[in-house]
């Protein structure tokens, strides 16, 4: 009860107080009035109280209630401060249009970029794989992430530790539309592999292990909406994927994924046709899809695995050609970063992309908040007779404290709701970078209540920090030179010297990133990656996997491509499953040379499979041995190609002849850049694709006239099979991905670079200002003694000196250690760069110099007379 | 005549009911109650209080520290317009009850 009442502005004393005070006088008029009929004033006062009753329960039950009344009134009082305090903040916001202007848009920036972040990062991680009961969910990993069909067919029938095990592999396929054709990205599944995951489908049905037909095909709500306007009688419906016609069974909701990574979007699924696949669910030592397992109630991952890994070892017991590696069966729970398994380095641009704007966006925030931080106190110090009355007139320290941040909150909450508007903008400019990458990736990065509710703490945080401490400050000093108007302490400046120091220490971290980014994306476009692009045209095609046997696609490739190079102006026509630095295709193995211990696990290699002429067609240097022929097919001995790098590691240059995985060694090129710009050389191998033949192929052809070239390809590729919906652009265009971290670092950190220098130029200026107002006495009698402007403007300046070198120190240091962090994504520059540190220091430097020469000028203006006979 | 005990918000009724005149103390209610009814509904002043202080914490009247016609210090009340509006729909509902069990009592 006690804590109730400490906050009463009238104690329960003083409320007992005035009960006895009532009552007291009560008594006293009615002994009067007997008095005056005569009565004894004992006989009186007797009968006084007589009718009163229980004078002392009467004065308990009065007391209780007046504390009620008392404390109703005090929350009505600051609910009704509050709105005082809330319309007098709207007030003085528009009073002082330039300030708030700034105060707005700078937590604009920082609390939309913030949000931003928030969203991406929810929609990577918070936001549970949409199933029922994810956490029964598993991966199953045999020594890579995928499986043959026969050995998941084992593993599903003879396992004891799943209620259910599914199969799915992407599938690219074109959709008949008009005339042309749109290659769209789904999965070719089991037909158990949706109701693996209980989820219920949009529209129609998912299908199932009960349907006989395999000519169903089941869309993402993403596709129906795209592709078939919502078109709510889609079920029933017929298209044309690939050669073949499907029957449209359902629609799965929005988000659903299957058991894809977040952002990952599947654009349909299909079930598979044992009659019709038969080329990719017969060979054992294929592994063609990925494995996932629902497991049985009470049994954990660890288990599982324990589980699987006797059952694969049976396997390969069974068949004894399968490779060592099946052993190493892995069962992992399909959430957080491990869903990402298999995927990182696609998203490896996204990642950064996420970190690199957490910093950057947290960083503004932080300048934000120091600056406004800064005009709070100016604004209070400009304030502070309006405070020192409020005080004298016996407003509280505490209410003062209150009021202030109120009014910081209200520009808090514009500020955030203004963030949230830039925030969406942002991520609908955040999809459309991303949606450049070669794979359909999207992020569901709409309004909702936890991206809010996260807004609206950042702008109460926000509000606190900027607010609390020019709040605490404004409302300290003594009432008696506050009211006189006397000078301010100058010690009140300290705080906002360590704020501008932090301000300048991040704007130099900020301009050295976007500096090393901005050059990054200059050598982008000069840095050698190994091959040639400049050219070539790229046709990506999908064979139907379903129809053909691997040396029928074999065949048929080389036809196309045989066709393809009596084109005019072709100079070299040839194909490969992976482009370097387009992001399209990826592929690693552990490989292990003769040399290697038997118990060694190997070492990491990149690896593609190209035709014959696919190194001269990219400029791609052969240093020893030969480039494949038409003659190393599937059935003759295997054979290799490696790249420098590896040759160097593996067997020091010696490498022709030489084993891997049992492979010969006939061939080593130059070093050439695989997946992103920025990279060190990886070793890697190339393959003949005859040898290892798939159904998705990217066909590389160089020509004199690439652009009549592009457009006959088409053509020729469309009479040759319209199934093949050829996707055909420059390998220019295709490399833009390449450039993408480089771009998206350079605009980001380059604006907000920029962003936060003009706030710090403000901040710069803002002090300097102040500082002269103060000064204005001092700097009359130095001038009344013979100071010239050179002195005083140089004597203000240097007033800065300490925060510029301090900040620009910090901001250096700092800016280098996470320049190292980011050097991946850095190309052909040093983290540690001479020229662009210098560069940064002196544009910071010069434009602190700039912010405070204007006020110092000013101040130098002064006229000593009129500055001494000025009332203070 | 010996004095009635109270119904149940009779009180409350009067209190407001002496009000309506304009401010006054306690003191003045109380002794504005027994004139008015010649002695012969006494209220205990200490229930009396209870309920000013009740009502006014429902906000059917305020009080405010004022100068007696002695010049001692007192406590005044006053009618809120709320207080007001609710006088007149307990006189009513009162008019209304009287009438009902008069008619029961003594039937024309």
């Amino acid at each position: 009860m006690k804590r109730l009442f400490r906050f009463l502005s009238r104690s329960r004393n003083d409320i007992a107080a005035d009960v006895q005070d009532e009552f007291a006088f009560h008594l006293d008029m009615r002994v009067q009035d007997l008095m005056r009929t005569g009565m004894a004033e004992s006989d009186a006062r007797r009968q006084a109280l007589e009718e009163f009753g229980d004078v002392a329960r009467g004065a308990q039950a009065c007391v209780a209630q007046g504390a009620t009344i008392e404390r109703q009134r005090h929350v009505s009082r600051i609910v009704a401060e509050f709105k005082q305090d809330t319309w007098y903040g709207l007030r003085l916001l528009g009073r002082s249009p330039g300030f708030s202007l700034v105060a707005l848009l700078t937590l604009a920036l920082a609390i939309g970029g913030n949000t931003t972040i928030f969203s991406i990062v929810s929609a990577l991680r918070l936001r549970p794989l949409p199933a029922h009961a994810p956490h029964e969910l598993v991966r199953i990993y045999t020594g890579q992430s995928q499986t043959s069909w026969l050995n998941y067919d084992d593993m599903r029938r003879r396992n004891l530790v799943f209620s259910d095990v599914a199969a799915h592999g992407m599938q690219r396929l074109p959709l008949a539309v008009g005339d042309g054709a749109v290659r769209l990205m789904g999965e070719l599944t089991s037909a158990n592999y949706l109701s693996v995951f209980g989820v219920r489908p949009l529209l129609g049905r998912a299908y199932g292990p009960s349907d006989t037909r395999a000519d169903l095909v089941v869309l993402s709500e993403r596709t129906w909406r795209a592709r078939f306007a919502a078109d709510p009688q889609i079920v029933g419906r017929q298209l044309t994927l690939g050669n073949r016609t499907y029957d449209v069974v359902g629609v799965m909701p929005r988000g659903f994924r299957g058991a894809r990574p977040p952002g990952f979007v599947s654009e349909f699924w299909i079930p598979i046709d044992p009659a019709r696949a038969a080329q990719v669910i017969t060979d054992r030592r294929k592994p063609a899809f990925e494995v996932v397992g629902r497991l049985r109630p009470g049994i954990g991952s660890g288990e599982a695995q324990a589980a699987m890994q006797v059952l694969t070892r049976e396997i390969r017991n069974e068949h004894p050609e399968l490779d060592e590696s099946f052993l190493n069966t892995e069962v992992f729970l399909i959430d957080g970063l491990r869903s990402f398994r298999g995927v990182m380095s696609t998203l490896a641009p996204v990642f950064a992309f996420v970190t690199l704007m957490t910093a950057v966006t947290g960083f503004v925030l932080l300048v934000g908040c120091a600056n406004i931080s800064g005009l709070l106190l100016s604004r209070g110090a400009a304030r502070r007779r309006e405070i020192g009355v409020r005080l004298a007139l016996g407003a509280s320290r505490g209410r003062l404290i209150r009021q202030l941040l109120t009014e910081s909150l209200v520009l808090a909450l514009i500020g955030g709701s203004a963030g949230v508007l830039l925030a969406l903008w942002l991520g609908t400019l955040f999809n459309a970078l991303i949606g450049q990458l070669p794979v359909p990736v999207e992020f569901d990065l709409s309004v909702d209540r936890s991206m809010l509710l996260y807004a609206l703490l950042v702008s109460a945080v926000t509000a606190l920090l900027c607010g609390l401490a020019p709040a605490r400050k404004s409302t300290r000093f003594d009432l008696v030179p506050a009211l006189k108007d006397d000078a301010y302490a100058p010690a009140r400046q300290r705080l906002r010297q360590w704020m501008l120091t932090g301000q300048i220490a991040v704007s130099c971290l900020l301009l050295l990133w976007g500096g090393l980014f901005l050059q990054s994306l200059r050598n982008a476009h000069e840095v050698d990656p190994g091959f040639d692009p400049t050219g070539v045209v790229l046709a990506s095609v999908e064979f139907d996997e379903g129809s053909l046997t691997p040396a029928a696609i074999a065949s048929q490739l080389d036809v196309l491509l045989t066709e393809v190079r009596g084109m005019p102006g072709v100079q070299s026509a040839s194909a490969s499953t992976v482009v370097p630095l387009t992001l399209m295709g990826r592929e690693e193995f552990r490989v292990r040379t003769d040399a290697d211990p038997p118990d060694a696990r190997g070492r990491w290699v990149m690896a593609n499979r190209i035709t014959p002429d696919w190194l001269r067609t990219l400029h791609i240097t052969l240093i020893a041995g030969r480039d494949f022929t038409p003659q190393d097919v599937a059935g003759g001995p295997p054979v290799m190609i490696v790249n420098e790098t590896l040759a160097r590691d593996a067997w020091n240059g010696a490498a022709l002849g030489q084993r891997l995985n049992g492979t010969e060694v006939v061939g080593i090129v130059r070093d050439s850049k695989y997946w992103t710009l920025g990279e060190t050389i990886m070793p890697a191998v190339y393959m003949p694709l005859a040898q290892r033949p798939v159904s998705g192929v990217n066909v590389l052809v160089r020509s004199t006239t690439p652009g009549a070239t592009a457009r006959a390809l088409q053509t020729e590729i469309v009479r040759h099979d319209p199934g093949l919906a050829p996707e055909i652009q420059p390998l220019n265009n295709a490399l833009r991905a390449a450039l993408l971290p480089a771009q998206v670092g350079a605009s980001f950190t380059g604006a907000f670079g920029v962003v936060g220098t003009l706030l710090t130029m403000m901040g710069i200026y803002g002090v300097v200002s102040f500082a002269v107002a103060q000064r204005r006495r001092e700097i009359g009698i130095r001038k009344a003694i013979g100071a010239t402007t050179q002195d005083i403007v140089l004597n203000v300046m240097r007033g800065i000196g300490v925060p510029v070198a301090v900040g620009v120190g910090t901001g250096m240091i700092l800016g280098t250690l996470g320049a190292y962090a980011l050097r991946g994504f850095i190309v052909g520059v040093s983290p540690i760069d001479p020229q662009t540190i210098v560069a940064t220091a002196v544009l910071v430097v010069g434009t602190a110099a700039a912010a405070s020469a204007l006020p110092a000028l000013r101040a130098s203006r002064v006229e000593a007379l009129d500055a001494l006979r000025e009332p203070h | 005549m010996s004095t009635l005990s109270l119904l149940q918000g009779t009180v409350d009724l009067l209190i407001l009911r002496a009000l309506q005149a304009g401010p006054t103390h306690g003191y003045a209610v109380s002794r504005w109650v027994r004139d008015r009814t010649e002695g012969v509904l006494a209220i205990e002043d200490a229930a009396l209080y209870q309920a000013l202080h009740r009502l006014e914490g429902r906000g059917w009247i305020d009080a405010e520290w004022g100068l007696s016609e002695n010049n001692r210090k007192a406590k005044y009340y006053r009618l809120t317009p709320t207080g007001r509006q609710q006088l007149r729909s307990e006189i009513s509902v009162w008019k209304k009850y009287v009438q009902a069990v008069f008619k029961v009592i003594e039937p024309a």
